[in-house]
């Protein structure tokens, strides 16, 4: 499955409530493209063994830039941390239903354990909600405990595991988080 | 975006240039502009359209995005980046060349060619693993001379191809083109054998061969001659010291009994494919004891080769698998690949079950080649282990539950052919019946031949298709009683209305509770569960066991009717009479494993309910969630299902936390609970094999029972120092105590997670 394909999430541990009160947290737009995609690229593939092209990134923050936020240090303006997401029907074996999808997550390592992770996805499942979501899924690393971790105190659960998902042969997790009550879903945007 | 074609073009330009030195990414980039391409296509127009193509593109600003709707984000994840030295195979470092140069008419030492064989040995098994060639095998240099031009005779298949230089081939060199060209051979077997059987393509293994034939045009005969002689060569020749040679000769031995057994394996009949695996696994040994003579030679493997080959991703990272971890999997494969052939000694329907699953269970999991080969020998041409057919299986089945000694399976039915008459009715039907049931039999057999996740995501989609065929199966029961003429058993005590047995819909449904029974399980196994819902998932597998036992209860009764009928039948002959013993001990023995499990995991459950109850396992806030939205993600494989009803959420949470019972009577009915499964238990264990219905897997059928029983135990003794620390701590006090919960694969069994208590002080 192509949306398979995006799935990473490298999240960080929030033990701690008390963020930096000065961290400045935007919804991405098209005018940040110049500024900010090269940092986006930078943090998210450096985890990655193959980077994703520009189109990946393009792909998903051309159509669902405002479900796509920024964690910006408020004296730098470097980034710190970004979460990208999807919001769309879904049709496979069962009703449709309007899926959030997160794709990509993560935070830059000098800036890890202070819930800033955290606080970009709540964003952008706020977002999703507003949008009228349904539920919301996304894969994580089965050996990526703290973001395993963050989002199960979110309130998703794991609901299968996947084999050999990624490149480097390490299996997954999908994780899942209901929004509505399944006989709720319409799988269309909501008002 | 990425067209596979023009990459290959302008590679293959490029390789044109090379000697001419790149020095610059840009060093073969061609000024002049490309020809135009030469349409033949009917009724296409080749057009000059730069002019309009800058035309519109003035329409748009600096930095607008535009984006076609058909655009999708598989697109986009295939989308490469030119000049990007990660994505662009042809981006050139300054003074890298796009190919290596690698001489091949220099001489190796015998300890190089040591040093080689093992490097593709473990590259080999890196395969086997699930990487690509493209990342393994065929980083080999050697391996790419070899393959590439595509060589159709072993005259084709030197290394070395100056002029005249066949003539000289020095035998340390011959030695590793025959291995060569027995490892390309053997792995063509494999993933030949892969590629015919169910496997999912990346996530257990890759077949693709980047366009590249795997010596298919070479006969099977000529390489293993070409071996032997190699070997008969080596053992005259005295150039080389005694212990290089014997590592050697060896290796040349090892990789033509690898060759044999690869092509014996695919057979279903051979008797001789065991003996094979364990001769080829008795070269192991030496293979690893004598690996120390061998010399590294890196510069004979390149992460270059895969800008030749045809893919459209661009060039990964060698895999590197260690010489420990490739002689482990080896070995491994020998083993089960031997093991995996005694599934053709059929004993009965159910022993051949309880054999693929435990098969499938061994830790670490059988590898992708073994599990095809296991498909292959049952399924192979749709004939049933070699020589059965699917009704065979399913009648097997059937009689040894719901149908012992019954005219529904009395293949002379078949032979009626007056439309009217009951027998050619009852053929009619229960035809119709296998036609649908055999499809979702065989799919069950096929499924658990899958990897883990595998197999219990198919089982989370398919049981839907077993509640639908135990309906179906429903219709034809009601149907058939005309023809059977069915005496309902009348009994006011149990029900006012006649009770009929129902045989072909209580078989679907028997088998739809274990399978339901088994995501239940499987979800302890891969850590699907989050601790706080370990109450609810063992309070629902006890559920579901415990209606099977009910079942099972139900089916026996209607089994024991017919036999005391025909015992008291003199025209039944014995062999008959005994259908109905076997059909009701394994009925029994059925519901002795559903006692213990139940009996085991109702225990659990208690238990896991006071550990949250005294918070010694918390749960997360989950300020976006609520317990009955998540019941809903954790029971979706079973809410479209009719029988067993989901339970609602309120009710399952009463159950559950049990308001009303107190901490300590809760752990006396888990202590209660386990003290009867471990009884159970050790029933189970000293029941014969036959008994057991595991012939040809007793052993590993009683470890899994002992591991069983060793987790039983240890979750009475968990139990007792919990009451114990309750106790202390009194009414009102938090007891000293925490909890431990160990991780899939470090306890007694992977579907038994029992906590461990550790004192605080």
């Amino acid at each position: 499955m192509a949306e398979d394909a995006v799935a990473d999430s490298k999240a960080s541990d929030s033990k701690a409530t008390g963020l930096p009160a000065e961290l400045r947290y935007i919804q991405y737009s098209h005018e940040l493209e110049k500024q900010y995609l090269p940092a986006i690229r930078a943090l998210i593939s450096k985890d990655l063994s193959e980077p994703y092209s520009i189109y990946v990134y393009r792909y998903f923050l051309y159509q669902w830039g405002d479900l796509c936020f920024l964690a910006i240090h408020p004296t730098t303006s470097l980034l710190i941390g970004i979460v990208i997401s999807k919001l769309e029907t879904h049709q496979s074996h069962s009703p449709p239903t309007l899926r959030g999808y997160i794709a990509m997550l993560a935070t830059s390592s000098a800036y890890r354990n202070q819930g800033i992770a955290t606080t970009l996805v709540r964003k952008a499942i706020d977002a999703m909600i507003e949008r009228g979501a349904d539920e919301v899924v996304l894969e994580t690393e089965e050996s990526n405990t703290p973001a395993v971790k963050l989002y199960e105190r979110l309130g998703f659960i794991r609901s299968k595991k996947l084999h050999r998902y990624y490149l480097n042969g390490s299996s997954a997790y999908r994780l899942v988080l209901h929004l509505k009550r399944t006989m709720d879903m319409s799988g269309e945007v909501g008002i | 975006m990425s067209s596979n074609g023009s990459d290959i073009v302008s590679q293959e330009i490029a390789n044109l240039d090379i000697n001419d030195g790149a020095r610059d990414a840009f060093a073969m980039y061609d000024s002049a502009p490309p020809p135009a391409p030469k349409l033949k296509s009917k009724g296409v127009i080749a057009m000059d359209m730069t002019a309009e193509f800058a035309n519109a593109a003035q329409q748009l600003d600096v930095g607008q995005l535009v984006k076609d709707p058909y655009f999708t984000l598989f697109e986009s994840v295939g989308a490469l980046e030119i000049m990007d030295r990660k994505m662009d195979s042809g981006c050139l470092e300054p003074g890298e060349t796009m190919e290596d140069e690698y001489d091949f008419s220099q001489s190796l030492l015998p300890e190089e060619i040591i040093g080689i064989i093992d490097q593709l040995l473990c590259h080999e098994m890196a395969w086997h693993m699930g990487y690509p060639l493209a990342q393994t095998i065929f980083t080999s240099l050697y391996i790419d001379k070899l393959l590439s031009p595509c060589p159709l005779s072993i005259q084709q298949t030197y290394f070395d191809t100056r002029h005249g230089s066949s003539i000289h081939e020095p035998l340390t060199v011959r030695i590793l083109r025959a291995y060569c060209l027995g490892l390309i051979k053997t792995c063509s077997y494999i993933n030949n054998r892969v590629k015919a059987e169910h496997f999912y393509e990346e996530e257990d293994f890759v077949t693709h061969t980047f366009n590249r034939s795997l010596l298919e045009g070479i006969e099977h005969d000529d390489i293993f001659q070409f071996l032997e002689e190699t070997t008969r060569l080596l053992a005259i020749s005295d150039d080389v010291s005694p212990d290089v040679k014997k590592a050697l000769d060896c290796r040349l031995r090892f990789r033509a009994q690898f060759l044999e057994t690869v092509e014996v394996a695919d057979s279903s009949t051979s008797d001789a494919i065991a003996q094979h695996w364990k001769t080829l696994g008795e070269f192991l040994p030496f293979l690893k004891s004598s690996s120390k003579f061998g010399k590294p030679s890196p510069f004979s493997f390149s992460v270059k080769i895969q800008r030749k080959l045809a893919s459209t991703v661009p060039p990964r990272p060698i895999v590197q698998v260690s010489q420990e971890s490739s002689f482990d999997h080896l070995e491994r494969l020998c083993r089960d690949a031997a093991v995996a052939v005694e599934v053709l000694n059929y004993y009965n329907s159910q022993s051949l079950l309880t054999f693929v699953i435990l098969f499938q269970g061994r830790k670490p999991q059988p590898s992708v080649y073994v599990r095809t080969l296991l498909q292959h020998y049952i399924f192979a041409d749709m004939i049933m282990l070699g020589d059965k057919s699917i009704r065979h299986i399913l009648d097997d089945d059937l009689a040894s539950t719901v149908l012992p000694n019954h005219k529904l399976l009395d293949r002379d039915n078949d032979d009626i052919e007056v439309p009217h008459d009951l027998r050619h009715q009852m053929a009619l039907r229960m035809e119709t019946f296998r036609a649908r049931a055999a499809g979702s039999y065989l799919d069950l057999l096929r499924t658990i031949c899958q990897n883990r996740c595998r197999i219990r995501r198919s089982l989370c989609h398919t049981i839907v298709d077993w509640d639908t065929l135990q309906l179906d199966a429903e219709e034809l029961d009601v149907e058939l009683r005309d023809f059977t003429m069915e005496a309902p058993i009348l009994d006011q005590q149990i029900s006012t209305e006649p009770i009929y047995s129902f045989p072909l819909s209580s078989w679907a449904y028997f088998y739809k509770l274990k399978q339901m029974e088994w995501i239940v399980q499987m979800g302890f196994e891969l850590e699907t569960y989050q601790q706080d819902e370990l109450a609810g998932m063992y309070w629902y597998l006890q559920y579901l066991v415990r209606t099977r036992y009910r079942h099972l209860e139900r089916i026996r009764g209607f089994d024991v009717r017919g036999f005391a009928a025909a015992r008291k039948d003199p025209k039944v002959p014995s062999n008959k009479i005994l259908e109905y013993t076997r059909a009701v001990s394994f009925i029994d023995f059925s519901s002795m494993e559903a006692a213990a499990t139940y009996g085991f995991a109702d225990s659990l459950s208690s238990l896991f309910t006071v550990l949250s109850r005294l918070s010694l396992i918390k749960s997360p806030p989950r300020p976006y969630s609520n317990d009955s939205m998540r019941y809903e993600v954790r029971m979706k494989p079973f809410l479209g299902i009719g029988l067993p009803e989901l339970v609602p959420f309120d009710e399952l949470t009463r159950t559950i936390m049990q308001p009303e019972e107190s901490n300590l009577d809760l752990l006396k009915f888990a202590s209660e609970c386990a003290v009867g499964a471990k009884k159970g238990f050790e029933v189970l264990t000293k029941l014969s094999a036959k008994d057991a219905y595991c012939q040809g897997s007793h052993e590993s059928w009683l470890n899994n029972i002992k591991a069983c029983l060793k987790a039983c135990i240890f979750t009475s003794i968990t139990i007792a120092s919990v009451k114990k620390a309750v106790e202390v701590a009194g009414i009102d006090g938090r007891p000293k105590i925490k909890i431990e919960i160990p991780p899939s694969g470090k306890g007694y069994h992977d579907w038994w997670i029992v906590p461990k208590v550790v004192p605080v002080s």
